[in-house]
Parts: structure tokens; sequence; C-alpha cells
């Protein structure tokens, strides 16, 4: 059986990691495992944790390398975190879950300090996707072990200056088209495109809010170092749902 | 380089002697029997010779009786003979002149006199047409040697040279060259078949030009043609006499040799070797290839050959760009097994759904086979004959073909072949029949029949099909399968071979008429052709067309008239093709009842045509259309766009500019601009002072809507007003309109300043925001989408050419000199987020003296499609771009305008261009004008007047004229 790993701690966002867990493994037909770190030689669950009466498994030593360790394991096919940083702070996630991130080999949901709290099935994805072929390409081979059971997709594109329309005729008519081919080049499975303008953290979240989705989906380089990764930081220090960061490298494992 | 034997030629052109026939004594019953089958299946056959009708004809004696033509091009390339059912014709020949028969003579006499002065025998042998034959080894052993004894007979002959102390044959030649020369032979032409030196005026590549042009002249080229010969490497240091038919005109031909060729040949001829039997055997090989349906080849020149896209994310334009249509009819590009991701789409021009607003309608899907392992693949478009040819990417792999017949309206084509397990399984042979739209019962509605029959054949190595389809429409009521059927019957009896060879002489045809080059760009060269191809099969040479925005390529904006169809396209097929453009007007003229309808519904008088229309010609702009998030969004270019009005006008008045159908004005076409100066006569609202003004309007920058006194608006509609007057003083005034037409025209404000020496776009243009459009990105760019609709709204930022189209469309009614400032006032505000945009300012650029800035601007519209810059070619070729791409070479970069006694032509090219050379039509009479940068060769079938480079009016008389453009230095 497919395992989703729901790594918690004592911090306040443990009830919606459980919940988006629970979500994910109930999408991608799997179970949840949920895992805490113990330190400083404690050598069972700090008690009280607020896992839904879930049963707690203690993993021991750092906690960075362990998570990662746990996250490598052949039947885990996700890990949800709790990004333990305020939303709209200077950085986006706290220390271990950047570390997780950043060395993770399988996809992982980051769930925001104030993240939704309810194990409400996910029924609809947001994909925002560049509209290139190899970044679009690595978010569905990304996402394709994950989707077990039917989901709607719905992808965002955000226009930037360098990848505006260079020419609309009949505009409203001319975005409906682009929108039809954008779904047909990037994303066949997708039923429908949001086509916006602006900041692109921005414009997720409206998506979020105007789609009524429960997860958004990125593909990344695993590289959050100063100059990279502009658009997981906006939407990781942003997005108030939980954001599936699919590790590019990692191609598809199911 | 390995020969193919399953290459289907369409034509064949080979030597006689040692390539057809052993000798002249030979049987050639073989030969003659394999030529007239070949005739009767369409191949055109060329013999080329030295020798006479007589000898030629009397040894193959066949009597083809067609459809591909025998011909006989003797005397070494001064006689062709057509051979039909009743025997030789002459239909070409090349005269000598006295002088020239005089030199001949001194020429042979002169090189039987040099050879005896270093001891060495020889005669002139015969005097025959243009040529005199020396023999160099005039000896008893040596009087007739057959072909097959050519290694011999140059070991001895170069034995006997030796004696003489002459090098060599090339010796010899080079010896006759230059007696030949001073005896005042005009470019002599020197060949030998070892044995004879002979002196001519031509040679056998005289007989492959003329039958190289023949052949072009019905769309036959390149790898379609097969040259045959048996000396087609050197001989003794010289080149063999049938190499003499490899001219550049064939210089992408497939090239074989039977001969012995015993110094080898060159690294294009196949040496097949084995002599006229090895021939013969060729010949029945291409009867097989035919009787086994295989398809034929494609001429892929790089000039008129289209790649289609292999990326799978630019599959549905791809569909878009290998679009074939005919006028009447169009199907895209898409593949024979496709499904999921394509869009593929058969439509007959003017055929709509009963949607509100309607949309045209998809007809049966007729191009669906059961291929299988065909990828990867690539897909070729010849714009040369209209085909569209795909193959696997793995030698052998399957392969398809289709064109949509250019002079057939309701036919359609496609054949396919593959090894064993790629194609089928094999279906039965009865015709099927597929309908869409109304159903055969309605009472109304627009329907598509297509009736198609497939023709299965195996051969050893897999299966081939070739499948021909008939449709019938009609855009009101549900159309009876019968006719479908009987057009398929009448298909059936042509066959597809004889319908692939009218097609592609169809093709070569309307290319007579229509031609572009551009020398130093072969990649504008290529694109420019690519945008002719398809504006020449957007209409039909005659009847009604609907031309759409996307023509028959793509479904976008439902296949609906806009003014691109009146403005760009229009203007184009008037010189290129202008039955077509007849067409786009006849479609205006009888939609001029609905056009008067919306006017009198409006209270307004005349003919007010609507900013979209489709079969009724009603107004089917929406008025609302959902946005990409599904909101609606209000569309105000059908109330508001007015121009369209003075724009049909315009197109009526430049197809009579071109053609010189002045009749067409003042009998059908009268109405066009009668009508609609009416209508602006009522539309028009005058102020206290008598200035003339028209509130409420849209011009084509669509980022200001309902403004006030839009220049190309009210000065479109001030050249309307004169228009109608002019043609009412010659028609009759009956109601006395024409001198207060012309008095509101001249009322009419126009946004002229006189302080800043502008054209205002619109009342209180000039207190927008002034942003240029550097300012946001490099152009184009769609601005609207990246600010939103309201922030552009207030500036300066416009979206397309707006007075700059005045000055492209009415220079005439601006004020003189005034294009430089508008240009460079309204070009840095320009974001080209239109796709009509670029092609004007690159015409306007180079009219305004500055080629170099025009082409980066002529660079994007060229490869707007092909390199689908605005993400939706998908849904169709940007017909309008075409259009404009086309009237910035012409009117642009060649500065063509018809005038009134003369066609005026003033060159200006970018550095980059060597050349520009465009064909079209002018008056009834088709001209080539070829600008360089310090010429003009005007190129004429009959007398013409024009004017260079501002000049007075000068005559230039068939075949042409060169007008220096400067003194040299």
């Amino acid at each position: 059986m497919s395992i989703v790993l729901a790594a918690v701690d004592p911090s306040p966002v443990t009830p919606a990691v459980v919940a988006a867990a629970r979500a994910l493994a109930h999408l991608a037909g799997a179970t949840v495992d949920v895992v805490h770190v113990a330190v400083d030689g404690r050598s069972t669950a700090e008690p009280g944790l607020p896992v839904d009466g879930m049963t707690v498994r203690t993993l021991h030593g750092p906690v960075e390398a362990g998570l990662v360790q746990a996250l490598g394991a052949d039947d885990v096919i996700a890990g949800v975190f709790g990004a333990r940083a305020a939303r709209g702070g200077r950085v986006p996630t706290g220390r271990t879950a950047l570390h997780v991130l950043e060395r993770a080999t399988k996809p992982v949901v980051v769930v925001p300090p104030d993240g939704p709290g309810s194990a409400r099935p996910i029924q609809r994805l947001l994909l925002p996707l560049e509209g290139t072929d190899d970044t679009s390409r690595a978010v569905l081979e990304g996402l394709d072990p994950l989707l077990a059971r039917p989901v709607e997709l719905v992808v965002l594109h955000v226009f930037t200056p360098a990848t505006m329309p260079r020419v609309l005729d009949r505009p409203a008519r001319d975005l409906s088209m682009l929108s039809e081919e954008f779904v047909a080049r990037f994303c066949p499975g997708a039923a429908r495109v949001e086509l916006r303008t602006g900041a692109v953290g921005k414009r997720v979240d409206e998506a979020c809010a105007d789609c009524d989705v429960d997860l958004v989906v990125l593909s990344w380089s695993q590289d959050m170092s100063p100059g990279h990764a502009a658009v997981v930081r906006q939407i990781l220090a942003t997005s108030t749902l939980p954001v599936l960061l699919l590790p590019a490298s990692a191609g598809p494992t199911g | 380089m390995e020969w193919d034997d399953d290459a289907r030629f369409e034509a064949i052109v080979f030597d006689w002697d040692g390539t057809a026939v052993p000798d002249r004594g030979a049987d050639a019953s073989q030969v003659r029997a394999a030529v007239e089958a070949l005739c009767r299946a369409g191949v055109h056959v060329m013999v080329v010779s030295g020798t006479h009708v007589g000898n030629i004809d009397g040894q193959l004696a066949a009597r083809p009786t067609g459809p591909g033509q025998l011909h006989l091009c003797l005397n070494r390339g001064s006689e062709v003979f057509a051979v039909g059912p009743e025997g030789p014709t002459l239909v070409w020949v090349r005269e000598a002149t006295a002088a020239e028969d005089a030199a001949l003579e001194r020429a042979a006499e002169e090189l039987v006199a040099a050879l005896a002065e270093r001891s060495l025998g020889a005669e002139v042998v015969s005097r025959r047409l243009n040529r005199r034959k020396v023999d160099i080894i005039p000896e008893e052993a040596w009087r007739d040697p057959p072909k097959a004894r050519i290694g011999e007979l140059l070991e001895a002959v170069t034995a006997r040279l030796g004696e003489a102390g002459i090098g060599g044959l090339a010796a010899v030649m080079e010896l006759a060259r230059s007696v030949a020369a001073r005896a005042g032979v005009p470019d002599p032409r020197i060949t030998s078949d070892v044995k004879h030196v002979e002196v001519g005026l031509t040679d056998k590549s005289d007989s492959a030009r003329w039958a190289a042009a023949w052949l072009a002249d019905r769309g036959v080229t390149g790898r379609l043609i097969l040259v045959a010969g048996d000396e087609l490497g050197t001989i003794g240091g010289v080149r063999g006499s049938d190499d003499w038919m490899v001219v550049p005109e064939l210089r992408r031909a497939v090239v074989a040799s039977v001969g012995v060729e015993p110094e080898g040949v060159g690294p294009r001829v196949h040496h097949l070797g084995g002599g006229p039997e090895r021939f013969v055997a060729l010949l029945d090989r291409q009867l097989a290839l035919r009787r086994a349906r295989r398809l034929p080849a494609i001429d892929d020149d790089p000039a008129w050959t289209i790649a289609l896209p292999s990326d799978p994310a630019l599959e549905r334009a791809a569909e878009a760009i290998g679009a074939l249509a005919n006028g009447w009819a169009g199907t895209r590009g898409a593949r024979e097994e496709d499904g999921a991701g394509s869009l593929g789409l058969f439509a007959v021009g003017g055929v709509y759904d009963t949607g509100r607003p309607p949309q045209l309608l998809p007809g049966p899907d007729w191009t669906s086979l059961p291929l299988e392992d065909a990828r990867p693949d690539h897909r070729t478009l010849d714009l040369r004959t209209g085909v569209l040819g795909r193959g696997a990417d793995r030698p052998g792999g399957p392969r398809t073909l289709r064109f949509v017949p250019l002079e057939r309206p309701g036919a359609l084509v496609l054949a396919a072949e593959g090894p064993p397990g790629t194609l089928g399984p094999q279906g039965d042979e009865a015709a099927h029949v597929e309908r869409a739209g109304a159903d055969p019962g309605a009472d109304e509605g627009a329907g598509i029949v297509v009736a198609a029959c497939d023709r299965w054949a195996t051969w050893e190595g897999g299966a081939a099909v070739g499948r021909l389809a008939a449709w019938a429409a009609d855009p009101r009521h549900p159309p009876a399968e019968a006719e479908a059927v009987a057009g398929l019957a009448e298909l059936e009896a042509i066959g597809f071979d004889h319908l692939a060879a009218e097609h592609r002489a169809a093709w070569a045809r309307r290319w007579a008429g229509a031609g572009v080059a551009i020398e130093g760009d072969e990649e504008l060269d290529r694109a420019a052709r690519f945008a002719l191809f398809h504006l020449l099969a957007v209409a039909p040479d005659g009847g009604e067309a609907a031309v759409g925005a996307r023509g028959l390529t793509g479904a976008a904006y439902g296949g609906h008239v806009f003014w691109d169809a009146d403005v760009y396209v229009l203007p184009a097929l008037a010189a290129l093709l202008p039955g077509a453009a007849g067409a786009m007007l006849e479609y205006r003229i009888r939609r001029l009842p609905a056009a008067r309808a919306l006017a009198r519904a409006l209270g307004l008088r005349g003919a007010r045509f609507p900013w979209e229309s489709g079969l009724d010609g009603d107004d089917v702009t929406p008025h609302r259309v959902d946005g990409p998030h599904g909101a609606p969004v209000r569309v105000l270019t059908g109330r508001d766009e007015e121009h369209i009005v003075a724009d049909v006008a315009w197109g009526a008045v430049q197809y009579a500019a071109w053609t010189g159908d002045r009749a067409f004005l003042a009998g059908p076409g009268s109405d066009l601009v009668v009508d609609t100066a009416r209508y602006w006569a009522s539309r028009v609202r005058v102020d206290r002072r008598g200035r003339g003004h028209l509130r409420g309007v849209m011009g084509p920058d669509e980022y200001h809507d309902d403004v006030d006194d839009n220049a190309f608006t009210n000065v479109m509609a001030r050249w309307n007003l004169r228009q109608g007057a002019t043609l009412l003083d010659e028609l009759g005034d009956e109601r006395g309109e024409a001198a207060a037409w012309r008095s509101l025209a001249d009322g009419l404000v126009d946004g002229w300043d006189p302080g800043r020496g502008l054209h205002e776009q619109f009342a209180g243009y000039w207190d927008l925001e002034p942003r240029l459009v550097s300012e946001i990105g490099d152009p184009p760019l769609a601005v609207d989408v990246l600010l939103g609709a309201d922030e552009v709204r207030r500036t300066q930022i416009i979206k397309q050419a707006d007075v700059l189209m005045l000055h492209h469309l009415v220079p005439e009614e601006l004020r003189l000199g005034s294009l430089a400032d508008d240009l460079a006032f309204y070009g840095p505000r320009t974001a080209h987020g239109s796709s009509l945009s670029p092609a004007i300012h690159a015409s306007l650029l180079a009219r305004a003296g500055r080629p170099d800035d025009a082409l980066p601007l002529f660079r994007i519209a060229a490869l707007l499609d092909l390199d689908d810059l605005t993400g939706t070619t998908a849904g169709g070729l940007h017909l309008a771009t075409m259009g404009g791409l086309w009237q910035a070479l012409a009117h642009g970069f060649l500065g063509l305008r018809p005038g009134p006694d003369a066609l005026a032509i003033d060159p200006s090219l970018p550095g980059a261009w060597a050349s520009l050379r465009l064909r079209f039509r002018f008056r009834g009479t088709v001209v080539e004008v070829e600008a360089r940068h310090d010429a003009v060769t005007v190129r004429c079938q009959d007398p013409l007047t024009v004017r260079v480079a501002g000049r007075g009016p000068a005559p230039c008389s068939p075949p042409g004229t060169t007008f220096e453009l400067r003194s040299p230095p």
C-alpha cells in the first residue's frame, strides 16, 4: 500500500497537516503514516499532538535528516509538512521544511500556517503552468502517481511581458482560443485554463479563491537559494491552501 | 546515393541512341509499347536526340492517345515534335539565320582544315539543321559503331589523335570551339559522340530546357522527372553527350545512366548500366508502380515546400499551415489517423450552421484512414502543386498524399501506401456517404454531403489505397446525396493519376499569373510564397466568395467576413487572381439588400455593411462573448466600426483599378460605391460652422472605442462620398446627390492639426497620456491584455495602423508630405496588437524611404503563422496578414500603384535584399516587375505603360524593358 507521510510536531499547523495528508491519501489511494521526530533523546511522541486520533510513529535523530530518510522509503509516495512560517513573512517556510523540500525525492505538500484543518476530499487542483513543454510535462508526470481518483485540473497561466501573446486581433475571442490552445498543448486533461496577468503569487491566490480549488500544484527545481524559485517563494508565502511541490528531477514514480 | 526502385516519375526525359535502343536498326517495339502505356497513364515522355524526326519516329513509331504527352526533342536541340495518334507535329523550331548558317559552314570547314594541318584526316559528314558534323575517325572499321563499343571507340580515337600529336578528344573540342568563335558562330555548341565532333547553334541542353519549361508549365518539376541517358559521365575527358540534358532547370530531377560509362559518372547520377534492356525495365517498373497505386513524389524544392511543425504542442497550428483549399472548400492538414489533440476540419465556403451567431459548418471527416505505425513522421506542404505529403521518418514506412483539386469544385483526393500491417484492414470499395448539418428530410438548414470511394491495391511490399471523394453542399437546404454520388462517379471515371496531373497543371497556371521571389533572404522568400499560396486558394475564380478572417483553414471567428476581406485580401487577389477578387465583390453585391435594411433599421439611408457577416449579410457580430474566465465581455465593434462601409467601396474601386474593369463600377459594382456614399451622407452630422462629424465610432485602433471624428473613419467616408459623387456623374445623378456629397465631404473634419503638422487620430486624442509602447515592452504586444482595456484607453498607445492606414489606403486624401511625420509620431505608439498592423507599417516605412526599418515588421507579418506568433494559428491562418504581406511587397517595397494611365513603379528595397520580383496581373495582362537596387526590369505579355521612380510615362514592350534607377558610379 502506498503511504503519504504526515510530519507533525506540536505546532498549531499540525491539524491542517493531518487533514491535508488524509485528503492526499484519499486522492492517491494511499494510507497516512503520521510521524514525529523525537529530539533530545525522547523516545515517544510528544503527548497531546492534535492528530485526530491517529497513531503517531516516532522517528529518532536529527529532524531534517530523519524526515528526508523517511520520505525516501519505497512505499512513501508523498510527504506533508507544515510550513512553520508566518504567511506573508520574509521567508516562505521554516528551516526544517526548507531543508526537507530541497532534498526530498518525493512530492511534498506544504501546508500554510493557517491552512484548512478539515479533511475535505481534494476535488480540484490548480496547476500554475508557465507554458513550456518541459515544465508542463514535469507537473503532469509528477502528479500522475498521485491521481488514483478523478480530480478536476484547473490550469492557471499568468502572462508576463515576456510571455504575453504578441497579437490579439479580437481580444475576448482570441483569449478563449488561446485558452483552448494552451490546454491542448500543455495539459490536455485540464477542465479549463485561467489566463491572467500580473504578479504570479497574487494571481494564484485569486485563482484559488475564484476557482474553489483544494490544492496548488507546482513543479520546481528544489533550489530556494537567492535568485531561484521566485514563483515557488511567492506562492508559498501567500497561499492559503496547501501547495504540492513536485521535484522536477524526480520524474514519474508510479 | 541509392537508386529507389519505388520512385514514381511523372515525366521521363531520355536519350534515344544507346539508352532506349542499342542502335538505329534495333526493334523498338517494347519501348513503343511502354511509351504508349505510360502516356495512357498520364506520364509525359520526352525523347531527346541529335538526329532527325524521320529516324526517331521511324524507329519508335509510337502513337500515344494521352493524356500524357510524347514529345520528340530532336536535331540536337533545334526541333520539337509533339506526337499524337496521327503522328508527329512540329511544335517548335530554332531557325538559323543565313549568317548563322554561313558561320557554321565556315566553322566546320576550318575545323577540318585545322585538323589536316596536324595530319589528321577528318570530314564534314553532315550538314543538318543548325549544325555541322565532323567525323574525326573516318575509317571503315568505325563507320557505324554501336554504342556498346564506345570504350573501344574511345581508345581508337585517342590513339588516332595521339598519332597526330593531339592530346585527346577534349583538345579537338576546344579547337572546334575556338574555330567556331572565329567563324562567327554565336554561342557555339560543341558536342561529341566520340566519333564525331559537332559544331552547332543548339545542343541537348536546349532540348532539356524546352522539356523542363513545358513540364514546369504542367507543375512537373524536380524529382517528379527522370532524366535517363547512356553518356552522363565523361568520355575521353569530355562531358558526355547526355550530360547536356542535365540543365539547371532540371537540377533536382532524378538522373540515371544505363550506359557503359567507362570513366564513371558524377555524384548525382545513378549509374544503373544494363543498356536499353535496363531502360525498358525502368519504363515497365513505372507502369507497375501505377498499377499498384503507389504514390507520386513531391518535388522537395526548399523554396517551394513548407515542413509542417513536428512539435506535438504545435499540432493544431501545423494543421492550419498544411490546410489545402481550392476556393470552394478547404481541409486542414490533420493526420489521417488523428483523433485526440487534433482539430481537423473540412469546410465549404459560405456554408454556416444555424447557430447564433452562425459558425462555419464542419463537414464530414473525409481524410480518416486505418493507418498505424506511421509516426514519427514528417509532413510537407508543396506550394507549387498544392499537395500535402506525409511520410514516416523510417525508410519504407507509410506515406500519404492529398490534394483538393484546384479547378474541380467538388473533388477531394487522398492516397496512402504502407508496408504490411500499417495500412488496413482493407475496406470495401463501395461508395460511402456521410453527411453533416441538417438532416436529409429537413426543410431548411445548411448541409454538406461527402461521397467517397476507396480503391485498394497490394504489391509485394505492402498495400496502397486511393480515395476519391466528392462533396455537395447547400447553405440553406440539406443537399441531395445523389449530387455527391454523381460527382464521385465522375471522379472515378477520371482516376487518381489524371486528377493529380490536372491538379498540378492547374496550380502551374495559377502561379503563371502570380509569383514572388526575394533574393537575399530565403526565409522571407519562402514565407511570402507561402502567403501567396494560401491567398490563391482562398476564393474561387468566379461566382461568389465569403472569405472569412481565417479563410477555409480554421473555424476561428465562425468563418465570418470582416473588413479583412475587403481591405487586405481583396486588393492582393485583384492583382493575383482577379476572378477571385470579383467573387469576393459578388458576395458584397448580393448582400446589398441586407446592408440597406440595416441602414434603414438605424434610421439612415444607403447601405450599412455589418462588421461581421455570414450567409445572409445580416450583422452576426456577437454583442457579448464569454471571456477566458467565463465572464461575458461586451463587444462594441459591431456597433461602432462603421468604417467597413467605406472599406467595401474601397475594395471595389481597387478591383477596378487593378483590372481596368470600369464596367464593373458602372454596372454591378456601382451600388457598392454609391449606396455606401449615400449611407455616409445620411450619417454625417454638420455643425453650425458647417463642419461634418461622425460621432460614436471606432477606428481600426480598437483600444479606443466610442470616439468622435476618428480620422480613419472620417477620411474614408470623405473618400467614399467623393467616389460616389464621381460615379454618379458618370452614371447619371438622377436624385441630384453628387454636389451635396462633395460639399459634405469637403466639410468633414479629418483630424489634421496644422499646429502639430499631424493628423489627430480622433477628437481628444492629443489629451491622452502620452505613453510609448517601448515603455511597456517590445512590440508587437497585446497591450490591452497587459495593462487592461481601461488603462490603455487612457493612453495614446494604439492597437494598429489607424491614421497610418489612411496613408496606405487613400494617400491622396491626406496632406501631401504628411506621411513621414505621422509615421514618426504613431509608429512608436503602435503596439501592433493586431495581426493586421505590421505589414501595413512595413509598407509605409518603405514608402517613407525607410526600407531597412520596414524589414523587422515585414518579418513579423511573414512569420506570423509559420512561427505561430499569435498562439492562435490553430484557429486558422491569418489571411488578412497574408494579404497585407502582398501589399507591403507590392505597394511598399516595389511602389506599385495602378494609375489611370500607367502602372507606377517606385522601388524601395531593404539593403539585405538583392532583388524583389513580383508577378501579377494588371489590366488583363501578366506583368512581372523585378527590382534591384540600381534597376527595374518590367516583363510583360502585352505592351504596357509604366511610370518608374516618379518619371513620366514610358512604354514597356514584350518581353520586357529595363529601367535604370540611378547612374552608375
